[in-house]
C-alpha cells in the first residue's frame, strides 16, 4: 500500500477508517528504519475526503442538490481516531434542499467492527438493530455516512428489515445535482 | 465467588443476557444518564484534556516507581501504628484476613464496597469460617441478599435489577412489607444496616487511592457507609490492589476529581475519607487496630509489559458507560466481576486466556472507551494487542479463521491474484445474487447474510472505470 501510493501528491480516501489505517502504518513500522519514514511521509499527505474538501481546499459548498430529509451516522474511527467531526456536517449543511435531522445516540458504533460483525454476529445484530431503529426514528429518507464498512452494515440490515431508507455515501450526496 | 462468576461459555452467557430486556433497558438508560453527566462535569471543570493528560502522567509516574511508593506507604503507615501485609496471591490475602478474624474471634464483619475483595473472593472465605459478612453499600447489600448475585458494573453493581425485583428480594429475605418506592426500600435497608454497624467486630473496606506520603487510605463514597465501616468496629482492615496508590495528597486531589466526574458526573462525592492508621491516644473514635492488605494477585506480572497501562485504571467505569457492546450484553456476560472494555483487557491478564480469550473480541474497536478514559488508557489498542497475542503468540485462532486470513493475505498481497479475484467476483457471486443483492451468501459471507443483505459486486470494477476515465479525460 505504501509503495503503491507514496508517489502521489496527496492521497484522498472516501473512508475514515482507511485514512486512519494509512496514518497508522508509521506505528506498525515503528521499529523499521526503512519503512517508518516512508510510512510517515504517506501519513502526512493522506486525507479523508470531507476533510480534504473542507480543510485543504477550503470549500464548504460544492453546489450539490438533493431534496429530502437525511440523517448522518458519524463513523467511530473517523470521529474518534482521525478527529474529523465537523467537515461532513459543514458540507451537508450546504446541500440545497437537504434537511438534516440529528441521529439519536449517534455516537454509538453501528456494530460493524470488521470481523466482529461475523465473529460476534449476535451482538452485532443487536447493535445494528438499535442503529436502524434510531435512523427510522428520525423519519429520514436518506442515511448518509462517510465510511463504506458502516454503511454496508447498516444498509444491509435496513434492507433485510425492509426499511425504505436510502443509504448514501457522502460522496454520492455531494455529487448529486 | 471470585473474579470469575460462572462456568458458562461466553456465547451462551451473551445469548442468555440479551434476552433480559429489563437489564438492557436499564443499562441503556444508565449509559445515557452517566455519559451526559460525565460530559457536563468535564465541561464545567474546563480544560478536560489537560486534566486527563495530568491524570495519565500521575498514574504512569506512580506505576514506574511503584516499589518506591509502596515502600513509603508501608513505612508511614507502620509509623502510625498500622500493620501492613503484602499478599502475592488471593489466597495469601484471604489467609491473612482469616488469621485476624480468628485472633479476634470475630463473628460479624461489615464491608464497604470493594472490587478487589470481590476479585479475591474474600466474602466466601470468611463465610466458610462461620462469620456473618455483611455488605453495606446499598447495591452490594441487595446483591448479597439475593443469594450472592454477582455485580454487573464496577460502580453501580446492581444496575441490572429494577425496584420491583429489589422489593421482592427484601420481602423474601428481610420480611419487608412496604412498597417498591426507592425511598422506602432505602430506609428499610438503612435501619437494618444501622443495627449491624453497632454489632460489628471487624470492618473491611477497599481503597480508592492510598497516599504514600502519609500512609493513608483514601475512600470515595456517596452513601457514607464506608465511614461507618471504618469508624465503628474496633478492628479495621483495608484491602487494596497494589497499583491503587498516589505519591501525595496533591495527586490524590487530581485523581479524585477525575474519578468522581468520570464515574457519576459529580464534582465531589458526599464523602471523601482518608484513614490513617488506628486511633491515637488523643482521638476519640476509630479502630484500635488497623491492617492494610496490599494485593498483587497477578498485577506485578503486568508491570513492565505492553499491557502496563491497564494498571493506570482508577475504576471509574466511564469506559463501561460508553461501551456499545456492554450496552447490549450487560455485565454478567463477561463472566468476570470486571466487565466492559476495562474488564475485557484486565480479566484475561489476571485470569488467563483459557477462561477469558473471547473477551478481547467482544469489541468493535470503536474506541469510545479510549475516548472516555480519564487517565487515557488506550483500551481499544490493548484489546487489539490481546488479539495479536492470542493469534500470534498463543496460536489460539480457530483453524477456519487462520485459513481465511492466510488466503486473504496471499490474495491481497499479489497484484495479479487480487486483480483476477476482483474480476471474477461478480460472476462467482452471480448464482447468489438477486436484484443486486446477496441475501444468502456462501462461505465467509454466510454469517454476514444471516442477519443482513450484502451488496453484489459491481460488474464494472473501479480500476477499470478509472483506467477508462483516464483515457477519456487525459491523465491528470
Amino acid at each position: 500500500m505504501i509503495a503503491t501510493f507514496e508517489d502521489a501528491e496527496v492521497i484522498v480516501t472516501p473512508s475514515g477508517s482507511c485514512a486512519t489505517m494509512f496514518k497508522d502504518y508509521q506505528h506498525v513500522f515503528q521499529d523499521d528504519p526503512e519503512w517508518r519514514p516512508r510510512a510517515e511521509r504517506l501519513a502526512d499527505k493522506t486525507y479523508e475526503l470531507t476533510e480534504f474538501i473542507v480543510d485543504v481546499l477550503g470549500i464548504e459548498d460544492v453546489g450539490a442538490k438533493l431534496e429530502g430529509i437525511a440523517t448522518y451516522h458519524p463513523s467511530c474511527h473517523m470521529t474518534r481516531l482521525l478527529g474529523v467531526k465537523d467537515a461532513p456536517m459543514k458540507l451537508l449543511s450546504h446541500v440545497e434542499g437537504l434537511e438534516m435531522q440529528p441521529l439519536p445516540n449517534a455516537q454509538n458504533c453501528c456494530g460493524f467492527g470488521g470481523t466482529f460483525s461475523v465473529k460476534m454476529g449476535n451482538i452485532s445484530e443487536q447493535m445494528v438493530d438499535e442503529k436502524v431503529d434510531s435512523v427510522t426514528e428520525t423519519k429520514a429518507s436518506y442515511l448518509i455516512g462517510a465510511d463504506g464498512g458502516c454503511l454496508m452494515n447498516i444498509g444491509g440490515r435496513m434492507q433485510r428489515r425492509g426499511k425504505p431508507v436510502k443509504v448514501m455515501h457522502i460522496a454520492e450526496v455531494l455529487n448529486s445535482r | 465467588m471470585a473474579m470469575k462468576i460462572g462456568n458458562e461459555k461466553f456465547k451462551d452467557n451473551v445469548n442468555k443476557q440479551m434476552e433480559d430486556t429489563f437489564m438492557r433497558g436499564a443499562v441503556a438508560g444508565a449509559q445515557e444518564r452517566l455519559r451526559t453527566r460525565r460530559l457536563d462535569a468535564a465541561e464545567e471543570l474546563g480544560n478536560w484534556e489537560e486534566w486527563r493528560s495530568h491524570g495519565e502522567e500521575i498514574r504512569q509516574h506512580t506505576l514506574d516507581h511503584l516499589d518506591y511508593y509502596l515502600q513509603e506507604l508501608s513505612e508511614n503507615l507502620q509509623k502510625r501504628g498500622g500493620h501492613v501485609f503484602f499478599a502475592a496471591t488471593a489466597e495469601e490475602a484471604n489467609d491473612y484476613v482469616k488469621s485476624i478474624v480468628k485472633e479476634k474471634r470475630a463473628k460479624k464483619i461489615l464491608k464497604a464496597k470493594s472490587m478487589v475483595t470481590e476479585e479475591i473472593g474474600l466474602n466466601s472465605v470468611l463465610e466458610q469460617e462461620g462469620c456473618d459478612v455483611i455488605e453495606t453499600d446499598l447495591g452490594e447489600y441487595i446483591l448479597q441478599l439475593d443469594d450472592h448475585d454477582p455485580p454487573s458494573h464496577i460502580v453501580t453493581p446492581a444496575l441490572h435489577k429494577n425496584k420491583e425485583q429489589i422489593k421482592d428480594v427484601f420481602t423474601e429475605k428481610l420480611d419487608y412489607k412496604l412498597t417498591s418506592k426507592p425511598e422506602e426500600l432505602a430506609l428499610h435497608a438503612r435501619e437494618k444496616l444501622r443495627q449491624e454497624f453497632l454489632q460489628a467486630d471487624i470492618g473491611i473496606t477497599g481503597c480508592n487511592f492510598a497516599i504514600a506520603e502519609s500512609g493513608s487510605v483514601g475512600l470515595v463514597t456517596n452513601e457514607g457507609n464506608a465511614g461507618m465501616v471504618s469508624d465503628l468496629p474496633d478492628t479495621q482492615i483495608c484491602v487494596m490492589g497494589m497499583e491503587r496508590i498516589v505519591p501525595t495528597f496533591e495527586e490524590f486531589e487530581v485523581l479524585v476529581g477525575l474519578l468522581t466526574r468520570s464515574a457519576v458526573g459529580q464534582k465531589l462525592t458526599s464523602y471523601i475519607t482518608a484513614l490513617t492508621g488506628p486511633r491515637t491516644a488523643e482521638e476519640v473514635d476509630g479502630p484500635s487496630e488497623f491492617h492494610l492488605v496490599i494485593v498483587d494477585n497477578g498485577r506485578s506480572g503486568i508491570l513492565g509489559t505492553e499491557f502496563q497501562s491497564v494498571l493506570q485504571c482508577i475504576r471509574c467505569a466511564a469506559c463501561i458507560n460508553v461501551c456499545p457492546v456492554y450496552r447490549h450484553i450487560g455485565g454478567h456476560s463477561y463472566n468476570s466481576i470486571y466487565p466492559g472494555p476495562i474488564g475485557a483487557v484486565l480479566t484475561p491478564l489476571l485470569g488467563g486466556y483459557d477462561d477469558f480469550k473471547e473477551l478481547p473480541y467482544a469489541s468493535t474497536l470503536c474506541a469510545a472507551c479510549t475516548d472516555a478514559c480519564p487517565v487515557k488508557i488506550p483500551l481499544h489498542q490493548l484489546l487489539h494487542r490481546h488479539r495479536q497475542v492470542i493469534v500470534e503468540r498463543e496460536g489460539r485462532a480457530p483453524i477456519s479463521e487462520r485459513m481465511a486470513m492466510k488466503a486473504f493475505g496471499i490474495g491481497a498481497s499479489s497484484n495479479p491474484l487480487y486483480a483476477a479475484g476482483s474480476k471474477m467476483a461478480s460472476s462467482v457471486m452471480k448464482p447468489f445474487t438477486k436484484d443486486e443483492t446477496i441475501s444468502k451468501g456462501p462461505g465467509p459471507l454466510k454469517a454476514w447474510t444471516e442477519i443482513r443483505d450484502f451488496p453484489a459486486p459491481n460488474k464494472e470494477r473501479f480500476r477499470d472505470w478509472f483506467k477508462q476515465h483516464e483515457k477519456e479525460n487525459g491523465k491528470a
